[in-house]
C-alpha cells in the first residue's frame, strides 16, 4: 500500500465515532422532523412539513424562545466578552496577587452548572435570599423580583451565565496580552502615545483574533445554556424564560412530541449555522504584521 | 522505514482506543441487562430443594425521599419470595416523565414502575407500555373509586398507591388565635385572608416559582366547572379557556394576588414551607403532600386544609381536590410479569401499604389502611368529604398545562384576566393544529 492511503486509515476509528454520535444522530433527527412520532410508540405517519410549517408560522411558544434565546445571547457575548477583556488588561501581568485574582476568577468555571444553578436561585431568592437580605442593609424594601419578574428574569439568568464563565475567557485574553511584544509598548510610550492610542492602535489590534475565540466561543456556549436555565427558571413563569433548547425539552420528554421537537431542533440547528457563518465573516482579521 | 514503524504503531494505538470504546457500551448494556445486586444466589446457600428460577426485578419510581421505606419492604417481600431480587432505580420527580419513557422501552428497567396520572399515563397507556391489570386479584385491595383514572375504557392499567389532597395547608393555630372561622364562600374567603394580612401575617404562601400554580389552580377551579372532562374538550373545541368559567377563575386569582408574599413567582416550594413552618404565613399552597415536611420541622403545629372557596355557598359542588398518584404498572415489555405482579401484590396488602403510609406521610388507595402517624391523622376526615379528582391531571396535552400555568402566572404578574385567558386560548389552538 502507497503512505498516502494509508494515511486515511488514521482517521476512520475517529469518523466512525463521529458518524454514530453526531451525524447518524442529525440525520435521523431531520427524518423525524417529518413525522408526528411520539418517542415512545412503535408507529408514526410521515406528516411532510407540517411540523415546519406550525414551527414558523403558528406556534408563539417558539418564537418567544428564539427572542428570549437571542436576548440571552447578545447580553452574554457583549458583557462576557467585555467583563473578561476588562479583568485581562487588569491582570495581564504575572505578580502575585494578578495570578491569585485569576484563579479566583476561574473557580466559577470549574462549578458544575447545577451547583451554580442552585446557589444563584437560592441567592435570588425574594424572600430569604442573600440578595434580600443586603438589600434590607441598605434599606430597599421593595426590590425587584429578579426570577419572579419576567421582564428581567432572562437577564437575571445572563448574569449568572456571565459570573460563571467570565474567568475562563478572561484566560483567552491573558494569553492573547502576553504574546504582544513588549517593545511595541515601549516604542509607544516613547512616542508619547496616549492609552488609548496604545490600546487601539497596538492592544486591540493584536488581540483581535483572541477576540474572536471569545465572541464565538460565548455565542456557541450561550446557545447550550439549557442545564443553567432549566435548573433556574423551574416552573418557567410565562415562557419568560424559555429558550430554544428548554422548549425543544419540554415538547420531545414532558409533551411526547418528538417529531415536533426533531423540527424545533433542525430549526435551531439552522439558525445557530447562520449565525455561526456572520460571526466568521465579521470577526475574520487579517493577520497583522509589525 | 522509521516513519513507517511510527505510524503503524499510531494506527494501532488509535485501534486500541475505537475498541475501548466498543467495550464501554458493551459494559454499559451489560449493567442494564443486570440490575440486581451481585449477591449469594439461594442455590448456593440451600442445601435442599433448588427453588424457582432466580428473577431481579427492577422496581422503578421517582420517591428519593421514600427510599428507606421501600428498602424495608423489599427485604420483608424478599424474606417471602427467596428467588426474587427487587432493586429500586429511583429517577427525580421532575425528570423522571422524560427518563421513564425510554428506560421502559427495552424491558431491562422498570419491571414494576409508577407512572403519573394525565399525560404520562396517558402517553405511555397509548404506547402500549403498561400491562392490563383488570380481573386480577390484586385491584380488589384498592377503593374502587380511588383507582379510576388508572383506568382507561374499562381496563386497568395502572393502581394509584398514594392519595394526596391539592388544597392549602393552613395553620389552625392562626386560624384560632385570630377567631376566624372556615368560610364557606369566597367573600367570606377573602375576608378571612384580609384578616390575617391585617395582623401581620402572609394569608397564603405561594411557591409560585415551581409547584403553586398547578396546585392551587385545582381548587380554584373546583367549583366555577364541575365538569370532570372540562380540560380534554379544549382539544375537541368543546370548551376554551376564553369561556366564562375559566375567566373568572383567573379574576378570583387576580383578587388573590395582594395575599400572597411579595414576588410570589420567584419563591420555589423550600421558601414557601419555610415561610409557613416559621408562621409567617397562614396557609401553604400546596397540599397534603407537604404535612410530613411541615411537622418534621414544626411538630406542634396543628394542620388542616381549606380551600379557597370561589364560588356563593349555594352553587358549591366540590369541598376538596384530591389526587392518586404513584400509580403502579406492570412494564408490557418485562419478561418478570408473574414476579412483577406478586410484588404489587405485595404492596397491596393493607399491612405493607399501612407501614408505607405512616412512614412515608402519604395517605392510600389501599382499602382498610390504618393510620397512626400524626402527618396523615389530619387528613382522615377528608375522606368523608365530598372531593374532586384533580383537574390538573386531567389536562391531555403538557403544553396546554404549560399555557394554562402560564395564564395564572400573567395575571400574578398584572395582565388582565381576559387577555391571559386569550394568550392562553391561542397556544390552545396551535396545539390542537400540531
Amino acid at each position: 500500500m502507497k503512505p498516502k492511503k494509508v494515511i486515511y486509515l488514521f482517521i476512520v476509528p475517529a469518523f466512525l465515532l463521529y458518524s454514530l454520535f453526531s451525524l447518524y444522530p442529525t440525520f435521523f433527527g431531520l427524518y423525524l422532523s417529518f413525522t408526528n412520532w411520539d418517542g415512545i410508540s412503535a408507529g408514526y405517519d410521515f406528516v411532510g412539513f407540517k411540523n415546519y410549517n406550525n414551527l414558523i408560522t403558528n406556534d408563539t411558544v417558539f418564537a418567544k424562545s428564539i427572542s428570549n434565546n437571542m436576548k440571552f445571547m447578545l447580553s452574554v457575548v457583549i458583557f462576557q466578552t467585555l467583563l473578561s477583556l476588562i479583568f485581562a488588561l487588569f491582570l495581564v501581568k504575572n505578580k502575585t496577587m494578578n495570578v491569585a485574582l485569576r484563579t479566583l476568577f476561574f473557580l466559577p468555571t470549574i462549578l458544575s452548572s447545577v451547583s451554580v444553578a442552585f446557589i444563584w436561585s437560592s441567592m435570588y431568592d425574594t424572600n430569604f435570599g442573600l440578595i434580600k437580605a443586603i438589600l434590607d442593609v441598605f434599606g430597599v424594601q421593595n426590590g425587584p423580583g429578579w426570577l419572579a419578574d419576567p421582564n428581567i428574569a432572562i437577564y437575571c439568568i445572563a448574569f449568572v451565565q456571565i459570573w460563571a464563565h467570565t474567568g475562563q475567557l478572561m484566560i483567552i485574553f491573558i494569553a492573547g496580552l502576553q504574546a504582544i511584544p513588549a517593545e511595541l509598548y515601549e516604542v509607544s510610550s516613547l512616542e508619547g502615545a496616549t492609552k488609548f492610542q496604545t490600546f487601539s492602535k497596538i492592544t486591540w489590534p493584536l488581540i483581535a483574533p483572541a477576540a474572536a475565540i471569545v465572541i464565538a466561543y460565548t455565542t456557541m456556549q450561550s446557545f447550550k445554556a439549557f442545564d443553567l436555565i432549566f435548573a433556574m427558571s423551574g416552573g418557567n413563569s410565562n415562557y419568560a424564560t424559555e429558550i430554544m433548547s428548554t422548549f425543544i425539552y419540554r415538547v420531545a420528554f414532558q409533551g411526547y412530541k418528538f417529531g415536533y421537537a426533531s423540527a424545533a431542533s433542525i430549526i435551531f440547528m439552522v439558525i445557530v449555522g447562520l449565525i455561526t457563518v456572520i460571526q466568521f465573516k465579521l470577526l475574520k482579521t487579517d493577520q497583522v504584521k509589525y | 522505514m522509521k516513519k513507517t514503524a511510527l505510524m503503524s504503531v499510531m494506527l494501532v494505538l488509535l485501534l486500541i482506543v475505537a475498541a475501548c470504546g466498543g467495550n464501554n457500551a458493551t459494559n454499559i448494556e451489560t449493567e442494564a441487562t443486570t440490575t440486581a445486586p451481585t449477591e449469594k444466589t439461594p442455590e448456593k446457600e440451600s442445601a435442599v430443594t433448588p427453588p424457582a428460577e432466580n428473577v431481579a426485578l427492577s422496581f422503578m419510581h421517582w420517591r428519593t425521599e421514600d427510599k428507606a421505606v421501600f428498602d424495608k419492604l423489599i427485604a420483608d417481600f424478599e424474606a417471602e419470595n427467596p428467588n426474587i431480587k427487587v432493586t429500586q432505580t429511583i429517577f427525580p420527580s421532575s425528570d423522571y416523565t422524560s427518563v421513564a419513557q425510554q428506560k421502559l422501552l427495552d424491558g431491562t428497567t422498570g419491571d414494576v414502575f409508577t407512572v403519573f396520572p394525565g399525560s404520562q399515563f396517558k402517553g405511555l397507556t397509548d404506547a402500549g407500555l403498561m400491562e392490563d391489570l383488570s380481573g386480577k386479584p390484586v385491584v380488589e385491595n384498592f377503593v374502587p373509586t380511588l383507582i379510576t383514572r388508572g383506568a382507561v375504557e374499562g381496563k386497568q392499567y395502572a393502581l394509584p398507591y398514594q392519595l394526596v389532597y391539592n388544597m392549602p395547608l393552613i395553620n389552625v393555630g392562626i386560624f384560632e388565635k385570630l377567631g376566624i372561622s372556615m368560610p364557606t364562600d369566597w367573600d367570606s374567603y377573602v375576608a378571612a385572608l384580609e384578616t390575617l394580612k391585617s395582623n401581620g401575617y402572609i394569608p397564603i404562601a405561594l411557591p409560585g416559582a415551581d409547584i403553586g400554580r398547578g396546585q392551587l389552580m385545582n381548587p380554584m377551579l373546583m367549583n366555577e366547572n364541575t365538569d370532570e372532562e372540562m380540560f380534554p374538550k379544549l382539544v375537541t373545541k368543546d370548551t376554551k379557556l376564553t369561556d366564562e368559567w375559566y375567566v373568572n377563575s383567573l379574576e378570583k386569582w387576580n383578587q388573590l394576588t395582594p395575599y400572597f408574599q411579595d414576588n410570589s413567582l420567584g419563591t420555589k416550594y423550600d421558601a414557601a414551607v419555610t415561610l409557613f413552618v416559621t408562621e409567617k404565613a397562614a396557609m401553604l399552597a400546596t397540599g397534603s403532600f407537604h404535612a410530613a415536611l411541615v411537622l418534621e420541622q414544626a411538630p406542634d403545629m396543628k394542620l388542616d386544609m381549606l380551600p379557597p372557596i370561589t364560588v356563593p355557598a349555594s352553587d358549591v359542588v366540590f369541598e376538596g381536590v384530591h389526587n392518586t398518584t404513584f400509580m403502579l404498572a406492570i412494564n408490557t415489555k418485562s419478561s418478570k410479569k408473574e414476579a412483577a405482579e406478586k410484588f404489587i401484590e405485595f404492596l397491596a396488602e393493607k399491612e405493607n401499604a399501612s407501614y408505607y403510609a405512616n412512614n412515608t406521610g402519604q395517605l392510600g388507595v389501599v382499602k382498610g389502611l390504618e393510620y397512626t402517624s400524626k402527618s396523615l391523622q389530619f387528613a382522615t376526615d377528608w375522606s368523608t368529604k365530598k372531593t374532586r379528582f384533580l383537574p390538573r391531571s386531567t389536562i391531555p396535552d403538557k403544553q396546554i398545562e404549560d399555557a394554562i400555568t402560564n395564564s395564572i402566572s400573567a395575571v400574578i404578574s398584572g395582565t388582565a384576566p381576559e387577555k391571559a385567558a386569550e394568550e392562553a386560548q391561542k397556544i390552545v389552538e396551535q396545539v390542537i393544529q400540531q
